[in-house]
């Protein structure tokens, strides 16, 4: 007798459900999905105990025949694929036709469903995987699935279950997801029969000022690029607000909500590091790319996306951003609160959040918050609804409007660091190293796309030796350094002369700072992804004015009058400020002239 | 101490060694002026300890004795007194004072123990040189040393001694300048080598007067220059082989009007980029056209002059303002230029030189690129 056994249909499935459904929430977006794939514009979705007791969507999608709703809870039964060729196409969620039949067996499930030509509608009831009953009743066009006792008869999964707080967190997660990418679909929400929310089909922006927030909205600029065969549009945080903790950060690739690494760090480059490190910009971008251009059918719940070319990706995402970005710029200032500590949006500050209560033995519709959004029909409300569900975004409050500095008037120099100026609202004060280091990065990156730096012929050639790893690395940013620049011969595997240095800067010590640039580049971690971005960095840094450097008035006027005409002119490359300013208003404040 | 002395006198001597105490110092003491009355002479020293300057002047000493005091007030007062005989004393307590006519002035003073003592310059070698000689020297090389203090060995002009000649030059790696003079006396037999700093020489070229000895020693270097001394250390430096750098085969040669051509560069880099002010040279037979323009502002600058050119027509770009500080050193009314290539080295030199002299200037050109 063979060991090998052909495992039994309600088995397969049930380890299948292991993969797609991990936790009500899963279910959730799993139904979403094929409500949308239905053409439904109107979703309610009805959650009971977390969605542990019960979980109910309802749409006015297309609905099934009784015919195809007895073959959609089996596995690989779908419609929306034929063909192993429709795979590359898909513009649909689902297509795997595993969703339902790992629900159903993991489940009870009702599946009510009505073509619009049918009279009546078909009732499915299933148990343990298998349909159980089959009737026929009156209903609206469309579908209803209802899913009760999720996970009975897998008890592991079931007590590794969080507390219906929990749950319920992630399931609304899931829903601001496709609330943002639909607008066009009505999405209501019930739990524990209160109704939550009832999003009304609107457009983007207004979906997104219901969901997101006025505030935070006026806090973003719009991105719309076509570029490299790809089209994206959405909205970024302005540079200036930076978040402390994770800023929330939606990416719909056709639609589809996806998570990838590369894309959010081409968002975080794009700001020219006028961020800090580890900060991460608040966005909500929409992808539209040819199918062919990536692989969703890497996971069973499709979260992740392998991009044939991760590169192009970046490119098109970064340069979207960038170009939106230069239209704005803004200046921090020593405005009172903004200078000494974070100050918090207001949309998190003073109200109790629903889902904050999690820590404390309160049932979510029993806060107070959750009747006041239902009953006021507030619409702030749905926007402290959903600000909850992720990490609280603390927003680094700087100043909102531009204010040009005029550079014409009395400068001076503070201890060889500060450039002390007179402007018409008070006093700036300008960081000389990270001013010129922002001046040289956007130089560079100039250099490497339109014009080369000249090169300052040496009387003394200087001659360099590099480990081997090192000269490996050297060889291959040559050409971006003759961009740069400096005109390098390189001898045997080893060795190289620098014959020119750029004009653009003082330099002295070639080789310290060559040395010093080659290291720099090797430890920024993502020199392979965007070696030009990786060499303007160490460039800038290495070769800008150093703290301490005494500086003549025409070097300072012309330090100044060079760092407005950047792209970014508030924000170092490694997302330090370059300006601060302190305004009469803010002096009379402190000299108490006005209070 | 006491003495009497003029104000005239002893303002002049102030303002000598004033120049070296340093503005900023840790040791609290350089701000002092050392004042020591000995034999019917004053003499006045200060010291930044690198560089040090001490200057006699003829007193009538009443007590002998010695006080440092606060340089800056006590220059002010000096300064400002009337030409008349002042009588300054020092008491116990180190209390300095002054009397004249109708004023009576008090400044506290410290002990000259704790004043730092000046080198003793042990005698390797001596040259005797005329003083104006070494001032324009030192005027004509100076103004091309780095102040990167990366590169010690290029803050400092090197005083080279090569049997006839003596040789001081000045780089900061971009330009060079070289002065040799043969009109001199010295015991020295082998040759020299010695890298003085800036700071020492600014005092010297002011000295035009008279015959000038250097002393070379192991570790300083004295110039007796009359009734003042400098002392300086030296750079313990390597000073790069210059010699190496300097092409010898430019075969084009330029000769122009030094003050037009110095004139045009300065009108035609006001349109360069301010931190390159780099301006692009074309040179044929008849004439020579500077240009220049940023590429930001959008700004362009152009001027086509006369000049004489003998070699194949070249373009050549440079930083107008090393070429100005070059020209500008030359005395006479035209200048040459001899030039290679557009990256070799341009050598610039008088149109005829001094007698025993020799000077020249090299600047590095910038690639254009194209
Ligand atoms: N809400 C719905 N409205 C209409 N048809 C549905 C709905 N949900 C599921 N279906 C049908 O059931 C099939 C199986 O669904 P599912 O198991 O999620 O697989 P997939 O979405 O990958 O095709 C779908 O292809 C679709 O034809
Ligand atoms: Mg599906």
């Amino acid at each position: 007798m063979s060991k090998i056994k052909i495992l039994p249909e309600h088995i397969a499935n049930k380890i299948a459900a292991g993969e797609v459904v991990e936790r009500p929430a899963s279910v959730v977006k799993e139904l979403i999905e094929n409500s949308i794939d239905a053409g439904a514009d109107e979703i309610v979705i009805t959650i009971k105990g977390g969605g542990k007791n019960l979980i109910q969507i309802i749409d006015n999608g297309s609905g099934m025949t009784q015919e195809d709703a007895l073959l959609c809870v089996e596995r690989h039964a779908t419609s929306k694929i034929s063909a192993w060729e429709d795979l590359e196409h898909v513009r649909s969620f689902g297509f795997r036709g595993e969703a339902l039949a790992s629900i159903c067996s993991v489940a009870d499930v009702d599946i009510k469903t009505r073509v619009k030509e049918s009279d009546v509608a078909a009732l499915l009831k299933i148990h343990a995987g298998k349909i159980s009953e089959v009737t026929q009743e009156a209903g609206l066009a469309g579908t209803s699935i209802t899913v009760k006792n999720l996970f009975y008869n897998v008890p592991a999964r079931r007590n590794f279950l969080k507390t219906n707080n929990t749950e319920f967190r992630h399931i609304a997660g899931v829903m601001k997801k496709f609330a943002i990418a639909y607008p066009q679909i009505e999405f209501t929400l019930i739990h524990e029969d209160e109704k939550i929310f009832q999003l009304k089909k609107s457009d983007l922006p207004t979906r997104l000022e219901k969901i997101i927030g006025k505030d935070v909205m006026s806090y973003t600029l719009p991105v719309d690029k076509d570029q490299f065969g790809a089209h994206i549009k959405g909205y970024i945080s302005k540079p200036s607000f930076s978040y402390k903790t994770h800023g929330e950060q939606f990416l719909f690739l056709n639609g589809r909500p996806i998570t990838n690494r590369t894309a959010s760090y081409a968002v975080f480059s794009a700001y020219g590091h006028s961020i800090p490190k580890g900060d991460k910009p608040f966005f909500i971008l929409f992808l539209e790319w040819n199918p062919e251009e990536f692989d969703v059918n890497v996971h069973p719940t499709k979260a992740e996306v392998k991009f044939k070319d991760e590169q192009l990706l970046y490119r098109i995402v970064f340069h979207a951003v960038q170009d939106s970005m230069v239209t704005d710029a803004l200046i921090p200032t020593m405005d009172n609160q903004a200078s000494a500590e974070t100050a918090t949006l207001h949309l998190n500050d003073q109200s109790v959040l629903p889902f904050e209560t999690q820590r404390r033995p309160v049932q979510f519709g029993q806060t107070a918050v959750a009747h006041e959004m239902v009953h006021s029909g507030h619409e702030e409300s749905v926007v402290q609804f959903f600000s909850a569900d992720e990490q609280k975004t603390q927003v680094q409050k700087q100043l909102v409007q531009r204010q040009p500095v005029n550079p014409s008037t009395l400068v001076w120099q503070l201890h060889n660091r500060y450039i002390v100026s007179q402007i018409k609202s008070g006093i700036a004060i300008i960081d000389q190293h990270v001013a010129h280091e922002r001046i040289l990065y956007e130089r560079a990156l100039d250099a490497f796309d339109h014009n080369p730096i000249f090169s300052q012929q040496l009387l003394f050639p200087q001659t360099i030796e590099f480990t081997p790893e090192d000269y490996a690395i050297v060889e291959h940013i040559l050409p971006l350094m003759e961009k740069l620049g400096f005109v390098v011969k390189t001898f045997g595997k080893r060795t190289i002369v620098v014959e020119a240095v750029p004009a653009d800067v003082r330099l002295g010590n070639e080789q310290k700072i060559l040395l010093d640039m080659i290291q720099h580049y090797k430890d920024n971690e993502n020199h392979d992804l965007d070696p030009r971005d990786s060499l303007a960095k160490s460039f800038s840094c290495k070769t800008a004015i150093k703290s301490g450097d005494p500086l003549t008035v025409d070097e300072m006027n012309g330090l100044i009058d060079q760092l407005f005409a950047c792209k970014f002119p508030y924000v170092c490359p490694h997302g330090r400020p370059i300006i601060i300013q302190l305004t009469l208003d803010e002096l009379d404040r402190r000299f108490m002239r006005i209070t | 101490m006491k003495f009497i002395v003029t104000q005239a006198d002893l303002s002049k001597a102030l303002v000598k060694v004033i120049s070296v105490v340093p503005t900023k110092t840790t040791l609290p003491v350089l701000g002092n002026i050392l004042m020591t009355a000995k034999d019917g002479f004053l003499n006045l020293t200060a010291t930044d300890l690198d560089v040090s300057i001490m200057t006699k002047i003829s007193v009538d000493v009443k007590e002998p004795g010695g006080i440092t005091v606060p340089s800056k007030q006590f220059n002010e007062l000096v300064k400002n007194l009337p030409n008349i005989p002042l009588e300054i004393s020092s008491d116990a307590q180190y209390k300095l004072l002054v009397k004249c006519d109708k004023g009576d002035y008090r400044l506290s003073g410290e002990t000259d123990d704790d004043y730092p003592a000046l080198p003793v310059v042990d005698e390797k070698g001596i040259l005797k040189i005329d003083a104006k000689v070494l001032s324009r020297m030192i005027g004509k090389t100076s103004f091309s040393v780095s102040s990167d203090p990366l590169r010690p060995a290029l803050t400092g002009v090197l005083f080279q001694v090569m049997g006839s000649e003596l040789r001081l030059v000045a780089t900061d790696g971009h330009r060079l300048a070289k002065m040799t003079y043969t009109k001199f006396e010295s015991n020295i037999k082998d040759t020299l080598n010695v890298i003085v700093p800036t700071k020492a020489l600014s005092e010297v070229a002011k000295e035009n007067k008279d015959v000038t000895s250097i002393n070379f020693g192991q570790n300083h270097i004295r110039f007796d220059m009359g009734d003042t001394q400098v002392y300086s250390r030296i750079l313990e430096e390597t000073y790069p082989d210059y010699e190496r750098v300097i092409p010898s085969n430019n075969d084009k040669k330029m000769t122009a009007e030094t003050h037009m051509l110095a004139d045009a560069f300065k009108r035609v880099s006001i349109f360069a980029n301010p931190i390159t002010h780099q301006v692009r040279m074309g040179m044929s037979k008849k004439d020579l056209t500077i240009t220049a323009e940023d590429m930001d502002g959008g700004n362009k600058g152009t001027e086509k002059l006369k000049v004489e050119f003998e070699g194949d027509d070249l373009q050549i770009g440079y930083n107008a303002h090393l070429l100005m500080s070059a020209l500008n050193n030359i005395d006479t009314d035209e200048v040459q230029v001899h030039f290679k290539g557009p990256t070799s080295a341009g050598i610039i030199t008088p149109s005829h030189q001094v007698e025993n002299e020799h000077q020249m200037m090299l600047v590095m050109p910038v690639r254009l690129n194209d």
